[in-house]
């Protein structure tokens, strides 16, 4: 059985934490969310998927691969990447994205700035034992609930918190807690609430993740692909958001001298025109129709054949971000909802 | 290092703003650096040199809309004299805030402002390009530092600049930005047109809650008519729709699409809307 503890206030653990970690929380701002230092503020453990996914602090928007100065022949410099840092209160749905990203950056090719601040994260996630309208991670098996691969998980038990231990790193910090142990009502208590989390979810895709994939691939040249291609702005909000996503783009900063100079990444999306665009302006997927498909389908079913891991985990974010909101069965959606899609899909021919 | 690039900044319909922004940039610390790539021979608001007549150019800045037919001889001797022309701001892009008037008959407007409307010799505004071949444009009001060292410095090794071409809402979610187009309701600010709208400004308005009005202009293949949809879905009339999409960039195909949508006109001139109409 894992080890859990019953605490009263989430101050002692951040304290705790903060002696070893910089910790990152999901701080309030003008009436939403985002991932961020936690410094003074409150850190809110509310279910509410944060503007931007946690991936940032792992994969920053913006990154710095290496500096280089080209006097005296060349000297390159990476950036320090051993910072200790907790990412505390992420959401299941976010730590399955974190998972996929292993896989991604994972396996023959290993990305280097990923696994460095990977190895040097500490998760401390929180079950939500509240759920967000946009949410369906039940769909995936996402949520609400984590079952592993956590270092700490937190669950809000409206009296206290519950506190399991899942690693060794997690134990660590634990041990420096002096709180009880949590007893069997604290853990039963959890399940309920998990129980009534899931109950709670209103949004279900209308397919199960195992079919996705001849579903989509029988319905590649589905009438409704194009129109909703046709409301779509090709803004990259929906892929920009998402958690599961990776495609980066590689540009360089350098002195106007030319003498030094600093290779960045930076995030990149499908939607975008130039994304496929290569020498001599030729473009894969020119189109919307061709960039609106071809993320739909990547997030459904491609990244799960090419990684085994779902390009989907149910967070939101895009269904919350889409700037696009077309009316469909009735009411007005948004436009990049997953759940939505594959229910234009669903529709007879 | 290659030698300094000989260049000349021309002033033509604007406020000025973005050729200030050149004294006026401090940073980043390698912007000072960036400048030393060049030499101006003619920039009046920051050397007393004069200009001389028929020199060559390797890099001219044209700041400023078209607004006279001796503009237009002007811009093309311009072109004739440089290797490299560089549209300057957005008034040199799309027109920008004095173009808002290309929306009224000429006349009309001369009889406003001016006593005597026969003396002028005044023709509607026009971006740069309308005329000559701008080989780059520096857009927004004002212009970016970053993307002004981008390109100098890319001008001066020889290599294609990377300005984005992606919208405003890429750099805004970046910036960890809540959208305001979906979030703040029944106010102006929250008519923004970021998903339309070309990328490069860091998000100056959206990180202060304040809608993007377009002054960068469209993007590559921006979706107007649901930019239109989505603005009339929020309860917007159609003068604020007109309005905003003629702010600074109405003259672009793109921008004066989502203008024209609710006139069905040809072109952007010509015919008064109807809220003019009284
Ligand atoms: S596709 Fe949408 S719901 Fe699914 S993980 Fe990405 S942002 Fe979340
Ligand atoms: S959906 Fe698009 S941006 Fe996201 S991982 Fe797939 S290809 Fe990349
Ligand atoms: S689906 Fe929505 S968020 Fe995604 S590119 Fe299209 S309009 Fe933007
Ligand atoms: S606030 Fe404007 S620019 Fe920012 S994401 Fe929303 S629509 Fe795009
Ligand atoms: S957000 Fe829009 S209006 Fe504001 S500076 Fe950028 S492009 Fe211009």
């Amino acid at each position: 059985m894992v080890r859990a503890l019953k605490l009263d206030g989430l101050d002692i653990l951040i304290e705790s934490l903060k002696k070893d970690y910089l910790v990152y929380a999901p701080l309030s701002r003008n009436g939403d969310y985002f991932f961020s230092i936690l410094e003074e503020e409150k850190a809110y453990l509310g279910c509410a998927v944060t503007i931007m996914p946690p991936k940032r602090i792992l994969q920053p928007e913006v990154q710095t691969l290496f500096n280089y100065t080209a006097v005296d022949g060349y000297s390159i410099e990476t950036p320090p990447l051993d910072q200790k840092q907790a990412l505390f209160g992420i959401r299941p749905c976010d730590v399955h994205a974190m998972l996929g990203f292993d896989r991604v950056f994972g396996g023959r090719y290993e990305d280097p700035y990923w696994w460095e601040r990977r190895k040097n994260t500490l998760v401390v996630a929180a079950n939500c034992t509240t759920v967000a309208e946009e949410c369906f991670c039940s769909s995936w098996g996402t949520g609400p609930g984590l079952d592993a691969n956590y270092d700490l998980l937190l669950t809000d038990l409206e009296d206290g918190y519950l506190l399991e231990i899942g690693s060794p790193a997690g134990e660590e910090v634990a041990i420096q807690l002096d709180v009880p142990p949590a007893g069997e009502a604290d853990l039963s208590k959890k399940a309920r609430l998990l129980a009534r989390a899931t109950a709670s979810i209103k949004k279900v895709l209308g397919v199960k993740p195992t079919e996705l994939h001849d579903f989509l691939a029988e319905r590649f040249d589905h009438p409704a692909w194009q129109p909703q291609a046709d409301v779509c702005f090709s803004c990259g909000n929906c892929t920009i958001t998402c958690p599961t996503c990776y495609c980066y783009n590689i540009f360089e900063d350098y002195s106007p001298a030319l003498k030094a100079g600093e290779r960045r990444s930076e995030w990149d999306s499908c939607q975008l025109l130039e994304f496929a665009r290569i020498a001599h302006g030729f473009n894969f997927r020119r189109t919307r129709l061709d960039r609106f498909k071809h993320r739909s389908i990547h997030k459904l079913s491609w990244m799960d054949q090419q990684y085994q891991t779902p390009g989907c985990v149910g967070c939101g974010r895009c269904v919350r971000w889409c700037p696009s909101w077309p009316v469909r069965r009735g009411r007005p959606t948004s436009l990049a909802d997953p759940v939505e899609i594959i229910g234009d899909l669903m529709e007879a021919v | 290092m290659a030698d300094k690039l000989k260049t000349a900044l021309f002033k033509f319909t604007c406020c000025a703003g973005c050729q200030f922004q050149l004294l006026y940039f401090f940073s980043p610390e390698s912007f000072l650096e960036t400048l030393d790539l060049l030499d101006f021979v003619y920039f009046r608001m920051a050397t007393s040199k004069e200009l001389k007549e028929d020199d060559h150019y390797d890099l001219a800045f044209i700041e400023g809309a078209i607004s006279t037919t001796e503009d237009i001889e002007k811009v093309k001797k311009i072109r004739k004299q440089s290797d490299i022309v560089v549209g300057y701001g957005a008034c040199a892009a799309h027109g920008g805030v004095q173009s808002i008037g290309d929306w009224t008959p000429q006349r009309k407007l001369e009889e406003t402002v001016y006593p005597n409307p026969l003396q002028m010799k005044s023709i509607k505004v026009h971006p740069v390009d309308e005329f000559i071949r701008v080989d780059y444009q520096l857009r927004g009001c004002p212009i970016d530092e970053v993307e002004f060292m981008e390109l100098i410095r890319a001008l001066a090794a020889k290599k294609e600049p990377y300005l984005r071409e992606y919208p405003v809402c890429v750099e805004c979610k970046f910036a960890n930005n809540i959208c305001i187009l979906l979030m703040r309701q029944g106010v102006l600010e929250s008519m923004c047109l970021g998903p339309v709208t070309r990328a490069g400004c860091r998000v100056a308005c959206t990180r202060n809650m304040r809608a993007c009005f377009g002054c960068r202009g469209p993007m590559t293949n921006p979706n107007i008519p649901e930019m239109v949809r989505t603005f009339k879905g929020k309860g917007f009339t159609e003068h604020e729709i007109f309005t905003r999409f003629t702010e600074y960039a109405g003259l672009s195909p793109e921008f004066s699409e989502g203008a024209r949508a609710y006139y069905e006109r040809k072109a952007p001139y010509y015919e008064r809307p109807e809220w003019r109409a009284a």
